[in-house]
């Protein structure tokens, strides 16, 4: 006996309506038969091979994730935090021993082998800068945004429903020119249920679907190239929330926020249906903090950002993922390290900040860390020694190439293939000494 | 308002506007920067197609009034293209059309998205408004423009009114925030307690009525008493759960209620909030001596919300308010002097209100620190006055001392932004705290306020003279055509476009008539694509999706609705509504620091499903149904024929073919469903929530 979801998916997916959606639609039926075939995979649940789902973090407060990580308990300028959950601790990623903020024990030592902290700047102080962060400062071609480059690569690895990232904690993400919406966890399932009145039955919507294609085709007759473009993007909206609806739905309505843990949440089950490669969330580790007394709040958000990052894993493995998932976190800005800076709380640091990967394609390490700079009143992010990621003031990979490097190492360590970082990311080099393999 | 306004003087060029590249903070050295801050569209390659009327009326009806053109009105534009430019200029003057413009002053003007966390922590950060408050706070600046336009005053005065269109609970807000604010320190800082510390406000029922106006009266002798009918009944379990039973008791018993440093909850300081929030319903916490132990208290906890002072008409009684500083004997405007407020169509206060960028609503997205020192809130008030910011490239020079911040000043890469922004920021800190409550530390005065951007320069103090730079700029008219080319075509236009240019020399060549510019505009090819311009050759010809508010006019158009986003009650199996669904869909967007709108122009799943449900719950309301029905299924050809017709907006010669297809689809449902309702719904559906209804631009 067939299932309700079977039978949605052999009306939409049959030979002869493929054929007819392409005829009407004017989408070329090999591209219908490709994302049906990615809609028949997300049925079964299964994840093709190759790269990873990445679920990535952004944020435009500019958090203090660049203040107690490890490169940053080495110089006794660098103001940190008396409560003891930042107090200095040895740490091992894959073996290194360094010294961070206790509470970065608390990830588990597989996640610690697996995590990268990268010391970079972002060259901007301002908070409006973050879709320029995301674009990697220009560094990355076609004015596309790091979270939707690597979207577009692994969507094609692992046959995705939708191409393009779904964003939960972020505003103004763009994909190929077109902005993305942001949304809320507790919503998407409210946003895919079926309508009621008898009208979300299946023979109904099937033959809607069929009616609305029809009524497409005699307008794209009608319009212009730019016209039948809109129409198409309709078509594809239209069979994508078909391919989503079913299982999705069930799993998504157990999902009631839309705090940091609930767009954890929703991003696995978004991964494990194969709906789409990446996932753009918002987690603090402090937020805007210039008024932080002994950076209270910095502690707070520290501990609950790193305990959600912690159960990582496990919700990865729940989904049928281990090993599938890496977390990335990049803010628009550093904040200030120096004692005589961060009396009150941390000012923006435009020349350093740190991002953080973690993912079973990266071998556990620092890449470069914070020197003072020319006037010696801040940090900032040191040059890098392509071969091994240490800071080095004379390294080949130069102050300016740093943020670049991070967007290549990025790429490698989900696994967009290296013919497209060199293609897409024009300066940098991949520090290969924190990937796998 | 301070010192005169004083100009330095103006290069006289003609500038581009600086709409991509932005600049609120220092840049550190190695900096790669783009240029590209998105946008959708798509690129224009091969020669340019010009639209014909068929298209370009349907799309210029939509965005202004979300209806479709009539025979008549498409046959006029067809023999003579100019005959646009009338049909436009009824459209706006229609109601839907208002509306529309409604939606988009209040995005323009950036007050939309103010919430109640952001109001809550400006001024004293006490209260944070109810969510009716804060609806209002949102629509004033909108209504404020709209009157502007109306009466055909230069839209430049966006700038430096201060005249509001507010409601009585705005006016009450408006003056409870003069009274009591935060300085520099965060030190509360309120004027009404400094004069009036020991006195009580007081809660009766037994005595009897009290009138408002005896209770705002401080020659009466029931100055601050307040009748409350059902005052011991505002002490519910609910809003006291940790009472035992004879403490509750206790609290609904007592008649007079006093409120006074002793009793109020929070001590005296907070006397003042406490009546502001028993104003405006949300309750208040009052200290009584324990029945168990004298050196105790406990909290009785009014329920406020059923508290009788603002009413629903308070929140719903528009009118243009004048807001001025007090003159000669002159005081404040006092907040909770209800009836004179509501009488009143002038607001006295101490602390300057000028313009939209001084709104609670733009404000309280903007907030100030110590650190930000109102830079980004300047920098976003050029945003939204003149459609750029300060970016760090080449100013003039300002001819006079000025206060730049002496760590940016050593640093080139920050001194770019800093030598212009930083000046300009004292024109807010001279009138503000960074809560923006009125300003008393005199130390701000020890630096000009400077303006430089776009070619202008200039000095002066405060608020207003920022006012008067921004309403004087030679920016303003084009801005202001961008702005509203940008919404109607969801792509960028040039402000280098000589279609733009032409606009906006119009603009103000005709005392800056806002109506007059919307006439041209959307007559214009900028948005009818009737001959090529710059901006579609740059940046493509553009059809997009309706958003929010376009879908709601479409909708309330087509199907004969008032409000169907606002007031559509029915539910669907999942709970959800018309307006609850369509408040998740895509709407227009801005971000801090973002010199452009965001607008989604392309379905998502999720659009394309919330499209679906808000077409099948209208189905159920509109279909078969038993109060004047838009459409009966005992009238088939009819219903499918208004379905053409009224809903798709299609031509008698164009409808056929889609009858045809709503016929067959009505067939098959029929069969599938046996019920003539549900297929007739069923069609009424495909037929909604396809291009037709849910695009602009799309045939």
């Amino acid at each position: 006996m067939l299932t309700r979801r079977q039978l949605l998916q052999r009306a939409l997916y049959g030979a002869n309506f493929l054929h007819l959606r392409a005829l009407v639609t004017g989408i070329p039926a090999a591209v219908l038969a490709a994302t049906s075939a990615r809609g028949a995979r997300a049925a079964a649940a299964g994840v093709a091979a190759g790269g990873q789902y990445v679920l990535f973090s952004s944020s435009g407060a500019g958090d203090p994730l660049n203040a107690n990580v490890p490169g940053c308990y080495d110089d006794p300028n660098i103001n940190h935090s008396t409560d003891p959950s930042m107090a200095a601790t040895k740490i091992s990623l894959a073996g290194k021993q360094v010294t961070a903020a206790r509470v970065w024990s608390t990830l588990p030592a597989s996640m610690l082998d697996t995590a990268c902290f990268f010391h970079h700047a972002t060259f901007t102080s301002g908070h409006p800068d973050e879709a320029k962060v995301l674009r990697l400062q220009g560094a990355i071609t076609k004015g596309e945004m790091l979270p939707s480059l690597i979207a577009s690569s692994l969507a094609a690895q692992h046959g995705t429903v939708r191409e393009q990232a779904i964003c939960f904690g972020v505003d103004g993400v763009f994909h190929r020119g077109l902005l993305q919406p942001r949304l809320s966890p507790s919503a998407l399932a409210n946003a895919l249920n079926t309508p009621g009145d008898g009208l979300g039955d299946h023979n109904l919507l099937t033959l809607r679907d069929d009616t609305v294609d029809k009524i497409s085709a005699w307008a794209k007759a009608q319009g212009k190239a730019y016209q039948r473009d809109l129409v198409d993007r309709f078509a594809t909206s239209r069979q994508e929330v078909r391919t989503m609806q079913g299982q999705l739905l069930t799993a998504l309505q157990a999902i009631r926020g839309n705090d940091a843990t609930s767009q954890f949440q929703a991003a696995m089950v978004l991964f494990k249906m194969n709906v789409c490669p990446s996932v753009v969330t918002s987690l603090s580790f402090g937020g805007d903090n210039h008024d932080d007394q002994n950076f209270g709040g910095e502690v707070n958000a520290h501990r609950n950002a790193i305990a959600l990052l912690a159960k990582l894993p496990e919700m990865a493995a729940t989904a049928g993922l281990t090993n599938k998932v890496t977390f990335a976190a990049t803010n628009v800005f550093g904040r200030n390290l120096a004692v005589q800076n961060t009396q009150r709380g941390r000012d923006h640091n435009a020349n350093h900040a740190v991002s953080l990967i973690i993912g079973s394609g990266v071998r556990g390490g620092v890449v470069g860390g914070p020197g003072l700079s020319e006037r010696g009143n801040e940090y900032s992010a040191q040059p890098v020694d392509v071969a091994t990621g240490a800071a080095n003031p004379r390294g080949d990979v130069a102050y300016g190439d740093l943020f670049a490097s991070y967007g290549r190492t990025l790429c490698a360590a989900v696994g967009v293939p290296a013919a497209d970082i060199d293609d897409r990311i024009r300066s940098g080099r991949t520090i290969a000494a924190v990937l796998q393999g | 308002m301070g010192k005169p306004f004083v100009r330095f003087g103006h290069q006289g060029r003609r500038l581009p506007l600086l709409l991509l590249l932005l600049c609120t903070a220092c840049v550190g050295n190695g900096a790669q920067r783009s240029g590209n801050d998105g946008g959708g569209g798509d690129v224009a390659a091969g020669p340019f197609e010009p639209d014909a009327p068929r298209t370009y009326v349907t799309k210029v009806k939509t965005l202004l009034t979300g209806g479709v053109p009539a025979a008549d009105e498409l046959a006029q534009v067809e023999r003579d293209p100019g005959a646009l430019a009338p049909l436009v200029r009824g459209w706006l003057a229609s109601s839907p059309s208002r509306q529309i413009l409604l939606d988009f002053f209040a995005d323009a003007f950036q007050q939309s998205q103010a919430s109640a966390d952001g109001l809550g922590d400006l001024y004293d950060q006490q209260n944070t408004p109810d969510p009716n408050l804060v609806l209002n706070l949102r629509e004033s600046f909108a209504r404020t423009a709209q009157a502007i336009a109306d009466r055909k005053e230069p839209f430049n005065a966006v700038a430096t009114t201060q005249r509001f269109m507010m409601t009585t609970a705005m006016m009450a807000y408006y003056a409870y925030t003069d009274t009591s604010g935060r300085d520099d320190t965060y030190k509360v800082n309120n004027r009404w307690y400094a004069a009036n510390g020991n006195l009580a406000v007081t809660l009766v029922e037994k005595r009897g009525p009290v009138t408002l106006t005896a209770a705002a009266n401080p020659q009466s002798p029931d100055y601050l008493t307040f009748y409350v009918p059902n005052l011991h009944a505002l002490f519910t379990a609910n809003s006291n759960a940790t009472l035992e039973a004879d403490e509750l008791a206790g609290c609904a018993a007592t008649d007079p209620l006093r409120l006074d440093r002793s009793t109020s909850d929070g001590g005296g300081a907070m006397l003042v909030a406490n009546l502001y929030r028993l104003l405006s319903g949300n309750g208040v916490s009052v200290k009584k001596p324990s029945v168990r132990d004298a050196n105790q208290t406990y909290r009785c906890n009014v329920q406020g919300s059923a508290l009788p002072f603002l009413t629903s008409t308070d929140y719903n009684d528009w009118r243009e308010v004048t807001v001025r500083a007090p003159a000669g004997t002159e005081m404040p405007s006092t907040f909770f002097d209800l009836p004179t407020l509501r009488a009143s169509t002038t607001l006295l206060m101490d602390s300057v209100r000028v313009g939209y960028f001084t709104t609670p609503a733009f404000l309280a997205q903007y907030p100030s620190n110590v650190s930000n020192s109102s830079r980004a809130t300047a920098n976003q008030a050029l945003i939204v006055g003149l459609g750029g910011q300060v970016d760090g490239s080449a100013q003039l020079p300002l001819t006079f001392p000025t206060a730049i911040d002496p760590e940016h000043a050593a640093n080139p890469a920050c001194f770019a932004c800093h030598q212009s922004l930083d000046p300009m920021r004292q024109y807010f800190r001279q009138s503000y705290s960074v809560t923006y409550s009125k300003q008393t530390d005199k130390k701000v005065y020890l630096y000009p306020a400077g303006f430089s951007f776009g070619g202008t320069t200039g000095a002066g103090e405060g608020v207003g003279d920022f006012a008067q730079q921004i309403a004087q700029h030679p920016a303003f008219a084009a801005a202001w055509v961008v702005k509203l080319c940008s919404w109607a075509t969801s792509t960028p236009c040039l402000p280098t476009d000589p279609e733009v240019l032409r606009l906006a020399a119009d603009f103000q060549a005709n005392n800056l008539d806002f109506y007059r510019m919307a006439e041209q505009l959307f007559s214009s090819p900028l948005v009818t694509y009737a001959k090529p311009t710059l901006s579609a050759r740059t940046n493509g010809k553009q059809a997009s999706i309706a958003r929010r508010h376009q879908l709601c006019a479409v909708l309330n158009a087509r199907l004969g609705l008032t409000d169907v986003c606002e007031r559509s009650r029915q539910r669907d199996d999942g709970g959800n509504n018309v307006p609850s669904r369509t408040a998740s869909m895509a709407g227009d967007l801005y971000v801090r620091g973002g010199s452009a709108p965001l607008y989604l122009t392309t379905p998502d799943p999720f659009y394309a499903n919330q499209l679906e449900n808000v077409c099948a719950l209208l189905a159920s309301t509109q279909i078969d149904v038993k109060d004047a029905p838009w459409a009966t299924s005992d009238a088939l050809d009819a219903a499918l024929a208004r379905i053409a017709s009224d809903l798709l907006g299609l031509s008698e010669q164009e409808a056929p073919d889609v009858v045809a297809l709503l016929q067959a689809h009505y067939d098959a449902a029929f069969a599938a469903s046996k019920s003539a309702s549900r297929a007739l719904r069923s069609t009424f559906v495909a037929a909604c929530r396809s291009p037709l209804v849910a695009g602009v631009g799309a045939l």
